[in-house]
């Protein structure tokens, strides 16, 4: 059908491109520049979508993307909003919260079940018995809501960005634009933002043909230098310091502004009167864009209601456009141009004044209205006398007065008052970098209009120069523009204030006398304002209805809190494009290379063994830790975290971060070392190394090295020590080289002999290895003859080749994390965080000897010395199983159970390749830590499993830590 | 010393097969196949892989003297960036008592050569952060995608301590050239090049070796 009226009417489209698209399964034609609720609007569809609760049939009402009737969803994308989606050849959707189409959705005899579904039903009808309250809550999901999401859907990566500018200006109407054209004007540079395809606002369809007005604003605003304009986006949130967050179709930009000029206009607000919800009926507004902008009609007999000149301004240009007008309704205490007045009376239009639209008369089904019944108002709060005046017509155009769009400044920390003279809320307390234009302001005049934009951009300048504005700005009318009471009160209900939730006048009424008097109670009980559109066309009228209800002045109520985001914003926006950062060590690549499978450890990606043809997991991790016992090994140990401390105190700084004692260690030799917290927790350990009197170089654990150099960072500065502490965490890789070769293999590398006299346990030498500059420390965690060797990180490769080269005829292989792991186990090292939890001090886990309580203070020194006076509470111990417990092992944290009790857990376990049977670690109470003693470990598969206290290490009794 | 450096890009570089070269010891990607990087240099950006260039830093209260001591002139402001003697690098101030020194792309600083161990008022250290060269029209875009900071208008011939694409970076923007250098921990170089080069990529730009940009390096 796509009937348009003539040009100029429909400067939003062109006629010469029609798009094909379909909607609920039926294919239709529109123009490129439409959108979905307009193309759709031309072809004669009256039910673009149903309520959310009733299923009642809704059309076009705000066309402002502020209402929620007509939201569509396609295969991957849900609850998009026809009044601002473009429609695209291709584009297939269908409306949401509808079984079947829209048009004949089978889920509409809710609309029966009202009367059973008053404010707050949920909450007083299903709350026992609370066993059902699941059935309850899946029946309710699915007879009521929005659209269903794809959780199939791939990721979408968007390119989120920044930006920068002096003045941000939100709206791109008159005010907008002659706010950033003076503020660019005066040399800032000004971003200026608009959710609409084009700039000039409401120039393109209010106060008649103002394309030239239009025009010389936007070329002002585009010739000037340092302008940014950007269209079809919308500034979502406004946040401390003026962040604010603008989404478009593709991203979503955080821009900080040095100030702000909100020109964001006012939403139109809707008479409320028995059916004012049915397809047909629609702002004055909506009308307009409709005639103008899109070339359609919104109806064919018109009657409109208003109280202010736009209204009566609406009517004339319906009439001139050609439809009918049945008649216009101006409500009590309008104040409006007789001008107007008369150019209608010319026109031969019948006036009703000081009347009100008692009730929309339904169309057959409600998807359309037959007609309005006029009559005289009754008080506030009372049904009104009938019966009134009928008019036949099918489309009722409302013009209640405005309600600024004010989110953004309150988000931003500003206030608004209501105005009496005005009769709406306008701006009262503005942040010191913000400020408000146009009809944001209550300014509605547009010679006014765009002063008042030009002063606040004056205001602006001065804000970012630091100095006064030289001119005031202009006074608000004090005639009012809104009608005090749009509200019709009919017994007969339906009266809806808010369209998104379908609470009628009576839902407010009710909460309020349940109690719910205060607004922002009364918003959480009724949902008033919780719907897609937020109450953009709703809340005024709640607290309207609220003032009205408790006999108080709706001055002295203040508007619910405005959150972000004022729009949905999609996730995918909001997700960017998921920088998600991982660690490499510098032989990643060879790693890669060689078939490792990679684990994350924290933020690294590291070997967790290679893959050996078709060989398994266990047989691979198995293989690799024979390899080390019976020949050589070798590890990346680049994720190690590597410290040195320098300085005259030193010394005093480890003996006080450390629980060991440094002053006799002798240059050259290390220590075994641990950490604890203040509470006497163990954190973290490694090994200490002296380098010279004064320099130390120390390891800490993957995990805990940056929290370990960032303590140590804060204490240097706390205890006001004469320390350096540098971070060679990535600067330094480390390899360890274990296993009975591998004194061969390194002496293969580097020069000299290798041996206990070159290289006594426990010590550290420089050296050169493969020719690079190295620390080689003599130490022995997986393997009682290991090598740590730690090169410059671009080095790294260079060595680790050149040790594989030089060690594959000795059976020098790398093994990966599992191996490491299995092996330490069979050492009777414990790992940090594995066999300790954020409770274990260190007498649990046997470390006594690492604690030296006689020495000065210490971190942790105290609550150390508290709990070595107690008894413990449980004891680590190496324990083995019976070489027949069959695969799967316990896993860690399976359970010790005696007599039903829980007595403690296990922390590490594996079937040792070299003992041929289970080993691991668990905490057991103390009186079962006896060597010898049994206890039982509960299975993950719920058997009982006998395992047997076994001192450590388990393949030898020698190599513990240094 | 004999063995061969290696940038922790080296196998992401690979895996793009470049011709490779030398530069001070280290294999660096010279040019990729493809003349994207040519093309994109002038419409769009490019991002190379510099890491053969050596670095050290230097911190504590004798810093200054340290580096005096070693033949460099610091600069005294708080994040700014000096020339070393005949060009051979540059020297910045990065914290009130922390200095970074990168050698030029044409010979090695002669402070690369002095002995690492600490005085006790210095702690010298030798540095491989991952450093990469970002040069092109697309630069302010590749910025605004990844830093919250407006450095191409605020923090020019600044050194700026960051985050971008969600990690730790050094950044130095220099206008004279519209280069813009980065320098992060080594163990995120891979990341950060690969997510770099995504967004340049999708802003029509190319990885690019050494050859095209080593000029801007001087």
């Amino acid at each position: 059908m796509n009937k348009r009226l003539a040009p100029p009417y429909g400067s939003w489209i062109d006629r010469d491109r029609a798009i094909s698209f379909r909607f609920d399964g039926k294919a239709h034609q529109g123009f490129a520049g439409d959108t979905l609720s307009t193309a759709l609007w031309a072809n004669g569809v009256r039910v673009l979508g149903r309520s959310f609760k009733y299923h009642r049939p809704r059309g076009i009402w705000s066309l402002g993307d502020s209402d929620s009737n007509c939201m569509v969803e396609d295969e991957r994308n849900t609850n998009l909003r026809g009044d601002s989606l473009p429609i695209a050849d291709g584009l297939d959707v269908r409306a949401v919260n509808t079984t079947g189409a829209a048009e004949s959705d089978r889920m509409r005899f809710f609309e029966w079940l009202a009367p059973f579904m008053p404010v707050g039903f949920y909450y007083k009808a299903f709350h026992t018995p609370a066993s059902l309250f699941p059935t309850y809550e899946r029946f309710i999901r699915r007879a009521a809501g929005l659209g269903k999401v794809n959780a199939t859907n791939p990721m979408i990566h968007t390119p989120k960005d920044y930006d920068y500018c002096d003045v941000l200006v939100v709206g791109a109407g008159p005010a907008g634009l002659a706010a950033a054209a003076a503020a660019g004007e005066a040399g800032h540079t000004v971003l200026v933002v608009d959710r609409q395809p084009y700039a000039g606002g409401s120039l393109w369809w209010r106060h008649g043909d103002q394309s030239k007005l239009r025009e010389s604003l936007t070329q002002r605003v585009i010739n000037t230098p340092n302008m940014k304009l950007r269209l079809n986006t919308t500034v979502a949130s406004l946040d401390t310091d003026n962040w604010a967050a603008l989404v478009d179709d593709t991203r979503l930009t955080k821009v900080r502004a040095k100030s702000v000029i909100l020109a964001t206009g006012a939403y139109e607000q809707p008479f409320i009167c028995r059916y004012n919800d049915l397809p047909g009926v629609m702002l004055s507004s909506a009308a307009v864009k409709l005639v103008h902008l899109y070339g359609i009609a919104p109806c064919k007999a018109a009657v409109v209601v208003t109280a202010n000149t736009d209204g009566l301004r609406a009517a004339l240009e319906l009439h001139d456009a050609g439809i009918e007008l049945r008649g216009v309704v101006i409500v009590r205490g309008a104040h409006i141009d007789p001008d107007v007045v008369s150019a209608l009376q010319k026109r031969k239009i019948s006036i009703h004044q000081d009347k009100v639209v008692y009730e929309v008369l339904p169309g057959p089904g409600k998807k359309s209205i037959s007609g309005v019944v006029v009559g005289s108002a009754a008080p506030p709060g009372t049904p009104p006398s009938l019966p009134g005046t009928s008019i036949v017509c099918d489309g009722l155009i409302m013009a209640a007065g405005y309600s600024p769009v004010d989110e953004l400044l309150r988000q931003r920390g500003g206030s608004t008052r209501y105005d009496k003279a005005l009769q709406q809320f306008v701006p009262d307390e503005l942040p010191p970098s913000v400020f408000v234009a146009g009809k944001a302001n209550g300014m509605y005049d547009l010679s006014e209009r765009i002063r008042d934009g030009e002063t606040a951009a004056e205001e602006a300048v001065a804000f970012l120069n630091a100095c006064a504005p030289s001119t005031q700005r202009p006074m608000r009318p004090s005639t009012p523009q809104s009608a005090a009471y749009p509200i019709v009160h009919n017994a007969e209900g339906k009266a809806f204030v808010d369209l998104d939730e379908d609470l009628q006048v009576h839902d407010i009424e009710q909460a309020v006398h349940e109690g719910f008097e205060h607004a922002e109670l009364l918003k959480r009980y009724s949902t008033a304002g919780m719907g897609p559109s937020q109450g953009k066309h709703g809340n005024v009228a709640v607290l309207r209805i609220l003032a009205q209800c408790r006999g108080i002045d709706i001055a002295t109520l203040a508007p619910t809190t405005a959150r972000p985001y004022v729009t949905p914003v999609p996730m995918s926006h909001l997700a960017g494009r998921s920088f998600t950062p991982r660690r490499r060590t510098a032989i990643h690549a060879w790693h890669e290379a060689h078939g490792a499978v990679f684990m994350d450890a924290g933020q690294w990606l590291r070997p967790e063994y290679y893959r050996m043809g078709g060989t398994s997991r266990a047989a691979c991790i198995e293989a690799e830790a024979r390899n080390v016992r019976t020949a050589a090994g070798m590890i990346d140990l680049g994720t190690l975290g590597k410290i040195e401390v320098s300085g005259p105190d030193a010394v005093a700084f480890l003996e006080r971060t450390y629980t060991s004692r440094f002053a006799k260690l002798a240059v050259g030799k290390v220590r075994y070392a641990i950490l604890c917290d203040e509470s006497g927790v163990l954190v973290d350990d490694g090994i200490v190394a002296r380098l010279a009197d004064d320099w130390f170089y120390l390891t800490a654990t993957t995990g805990g090295a940056a929290g370990v150099y960032r303590e140590m960072q804060r204490n240097a500065i706390l205890w006001n020590m004469n320390v350096r502490v540098a971070n060679l965490t990535s600067h330094v890789c480390a390899i360890s080289l274990a296993g009975p070769s591998a004194d061969t293999v390194l002496a293969a590398v580097t020069r000299g002999p290798v041996n206990e006299e070159t290289y006594p346990r426990v010590s550290i030498r420089n050296a050169d290895v493969a020719g690079a500059p190295a620390r080689v420390m003599r130490v022995g965690f997986v393997s009682e003859t290991g090598y740590e060797i730690h090169v410059p990180n671009d080095a790294a490769l260079h060595v680790w080749t050149a040790l594989h080269e030089a060690g594959a005829s000795h059976g020098l292989k790398p093994f990966g994390v599992e191996a490491q792991r299995l092996l330490r186990l069979e050492m009777g090292h414990i790992i940090i965080s594995r066999d300790t939890d954020a409770l274990t001090h260190p007498f649990e886990v046997n470390m006594d000897w690492a604690i030296k309580l006689d020495k000065d203070e210490f971190i942790g020194e105290r609550s150390l010395k508290i709990i070595h006076n107690k008894d413990a509470e449980r004891t680590l111990v190496g324990f083995t199983m019976d070489a027949s417990v069959p695969d799967p092992l316990p896993e860690d944290c399976c359970l010790v159970i005696r007599n039903g009790d829980i007595t403690g857990r296990v922390t590490s376990i594996y079937r040792s390749p070299t003992l041929g049977k289970p080993i691991g670690l668990a905490f057991v109470a103390p009186d079962q830590a006896q060597p010898g003693a049994r206890f039982t470990i509960r299975h993950h598969n719920g058997a009982m499993l006998e395992a047997t206290v076994t001192p450590t290490p388990f393949v030898h009794t020698q190599g513990a830590h240094p | 010393m004999t063995y061969t450096r290696h940038s922790t890009l080296h196998g992401a570089l690979a895996h793009r097969k470049p011709a490779w070269g030398t530069r001070d010891g280290m294999p660096v990607a010279m040019r990729f196949t493809s003349n994207a990087a040519e093309n994109a240099l002038h419409t769009s950006i490019v991002i190379a892989d510099v890491s053969f260039l050596r670095k050290r830093s230097v911190k504590g209260p004798g810093a200054a003297e340290w580096l005096n001591s070693s033949g460099v002139q610091p600069p005294l402001d708080l994040f700014a960036v000096a020339p070393l003697h005949n060009n051979t690098g540059i020297v910045a101030r990065v914290g009130r008592t922390e200095y970074f020194v990168e050698s030029g792309p044409d010979e090695s600083a002669p402070i690369m050569d002095v002995e690492l161990a600490p005085s006790p008022s210095a702690h010298p250290m030798e540095r491989h952060d991952t450093a990469l060269l970002a040069v092109g029209p697309r630069v302010p875009d590749l910025l605004a995608q990844t830093c919250g900071l407006n450095i191409i208008e605020e923090f020019p011939d600044r050194i700026v301590l960051t985050r971008m694409a969600a990690v730790s970076a050094m950044l130095l923007y220099r206008p004279d050239t519209a280069t813009l250098r980065v320098w992060c921990d080594p163990s995120f170089g891979v990341y950060l090049f690969e997510a770099l080069l995504q967004i340049a990529q999708d802003l029509g730009g190319a990885a690019a070796g050494v050859e095209a940009i080593e000029p801007l390096l001087r």
